[in-house]
């Protein structure tokens, strides 16, 4: 979506259209709801926690102002809020570790590469996974994933390099 | 595997990973329905501008250029007559206060400046490196701010006696006081001392300035020496004046009482005979006549020798004179080397002067500016877009 695409889309749910917003959704939901499954490692709280997610920035959306970031880095900026509040409220203050806990459905459905990707991303520590979910599932650039967890944009390109070598590194080690 | 083949590795799997829920069509319906609960957006305001911190940041540069442009002079120094030659200075400026203005100098400066006059050379000569002699005349002027100028006018005055000075002038108000002294200069430093212990350092200003008056003294020296050169040339002209005198008058008088000798001897000659009578006549006629002439070469020798001797007593006279004079003033000059000249002057200073004086240079400038940025990031963190 282009920058002027997402302009107008937002100034036409702000304005009411639901249209709009149906656009957005559908824009965006597939990522939001990829990252969120990533994260909480639970359909059915995911699915919870998007609705929340939407909601929030519905009812915020009227002073919402996309200036650096867009409305993409915005939802998720909400939804990751909304998870730590779930884990605040669960009495954790961490996700759940996939290399400890059941991994969701359809795995069956998932290609090699894509399990291959998910047992290296189960060597690697939160912050890195964190990066590379805002990365490559979210899709967000690096300034967007800046904002998102509110440090500079230097500092994601760093860790998003040193979270692939680690990544690769993991692997390596593994086969071994 | 490089970086780049996990980079498409977790490209991939990152576009598997987006997928829709389950009960996509029943929570996009509950969220699209929210939207006509949301009311619609205000117009969007003009970003603010930060006004206060322009408002500060403006007041920061009024203040800079105020205090900049507002600084009176805290001190005028007094240095001394201008005298033609080498001058080395030596000036400890110690400017601790500012917004201060001296009292203006009285006119006891041109007296004093009369007093210490010497005969300029022209054209200026340099002293040769080879002369290292020093004859420092030194003057001393100080500065300081106090909040009780007639005490500490009386301790100056004090102070000055206490170091065998004399106190020249004292013009006192309750607001400002002036003090001109001399002290021996032996004296100078301690003196310099206790004056300024009397207040803060940055309450005082001195300035000392010196000057070598060695060329004024070499042009004593060379002036007595071209004066004693020409009195002996006069006194040996004179003596030999009188020597000269005195043989050209005995010459003559020899002479003379040679005439009258003769002169004697004929009118004493015994004789009958006319034809003898007549020789002798006319003899004595021209020793007459020789006497009158050497009476008038006396005359004239005598009259001659009182005028040149008159007009030589005289030029010795006054190279007299003039050697006089010359030795008074080296010992002008070795007194005055000897003394220190200086100026005291006091003025009194308000409580927001001495705060001034503890603060830097545009102190409030400072403050204004670090008021102007600390509203200007209160102002962006404010309007920051939120993600919160």
């Amino acid at each position: 979506m282009s920058s002027n695409e997402e302009q107008s889309l937002i100034r036409g749910a702000q304005d009411g259209d639901r249209e709009a917003l149906e656009r957005l959704w559908d824009l965006l939901t597939p990522k939001l709801f990829g990252y969120l499954i990533n994260t909480l490692r639970d359909r059915a709280l995911a699915e919870d926690i998007l609705q929340a997610t939407w909601l929030k920035a519905i009812n915020a959306l009227p002073q919402f102002e996309a200036r650096a970031a867009g409305i993409g880095a915005w939802l998720f900026a909400i939804a990751r809020n909304e998870c730590r509040a779930h884990w605040r409220k669960s009495g954790r203050e961490t996700p759940l570790d996939p290399a400890l806990h059941d991994k969701p459905d359809n795995q069956e459905a998932k290609s090699d590469e894509s399990i291959l990707a998910e047992q290296i991303l189960a060597l690697l520590a939160e912050d890195d996974r964190e990066i590379l979910r805002l990365r490559y599932i979210a899709d967000l650039p690096f300034k967007n994933i800046a904002e998102v967890l509110n440090i500079n944009s230097i500092t994601v390109r760093v860790r998003a390099s040193r979270a692939l070598a680690r990544a690769r590194a993991a692997y390596i080690s593994k086969k071994q | 595997m490089n970086q780049k083949t996990i980079n498409d590795l977790f490209a991939d799997w990152g576009r598997e990973e987006r997928l829709l829920p389950a009960r996509n069509e029943e929570i996009k319906n509950k969220v699209l329905t929210a939207i006509k609960n949301v009311p619609p957006k205000a117009p969007r305001a003009a970003r603010s501008m930060p006004w206060t911190s322009l408002v500060f940041a403006g007041l920061a540069v009024i203040a800079f250029f105020f205090t900049s442009t507002n600084i009176p002079e805290f001190i005028t120094s007094y240095k001394g007559t201008p005298v033609a030659g080498p001058t080395t200075t030596q000036s400890e400026k110690n400017i601790g206060g500012e917004g201060v203005s001296a009292p203006s100098m009285p006119t006891q400066m041109s007296e004093d400046a009369a007093r210490n006059y010497y005969p300029p050379s022209y054209p200026t000569p340099i002293p040769p490196v080879a002369d290292t002699r020093e004859f420092l005349k030194m003057n001393y002027n100080a500065a300081i701010r106090t909040r009780n100028v007639a005490e500490l006018t009386g301790r100056v005055q004090t102070t000055v006696r206490g170091f065998d000075g004399r106190v020249d002038a004292v013009n006192s108000s309750p607001k400002s006081a002036y003090v001109s002294f001399v002290i021996p200069a032996s004296k100078f430093d301690a003196f310099k001392k206790e004056i300024e212990s009397f207040a803060n350092y940055r309450f005082i200003a001195t300035d000392v300035s010196t000057e070598n008056l060695l060329p004024q003294k070499q042009a004593i020296e060379k002036q007595r020496t071209q004066i004693q050169k020409s009195l002996d040339g006069l006194k040996t002209e004179r003596q030999q004046l009188i020597t000269a005198h005195n043989q050209a008058v005995l010459k003559i008088q020899s002479r003379l009482s040679d005439i009258a000798y003769e002169l004697a001897t004929l009118q004493a000659e015994p004789t009958q005979d006319p034809i003898q009578q007549a020789q002798i006549a006319a003899l004595i006629q021209d020793l007459f006549s020789e006497q009158s002439t050497q009476n008038l070469r006396l005359a004239n020798e005598n009259s001659a020798y009182a005028k040149q001797k008159s007009s030589l007593d005289t030029q010795i006279k006054n190279y007299e004179s003039s050697l006089a004079y010359t030795d008074t003033q080296d010992q002008n000059l070795l007194d005055t080397v000897a003394t220190v000249r200086g100026t005291i002057t006091l003025s009194w200073i308000s409580v927001w002067e001495v705060v001034g004086l503890y603060l830097p240079e545009h102190w409030l400038a400072y403050l204004l500016v670090s008021v102007a940025l600390v509203t200007y990031v209160a102002h962006r963190v404010r309007a920051r877009f939120a993600l919160r």
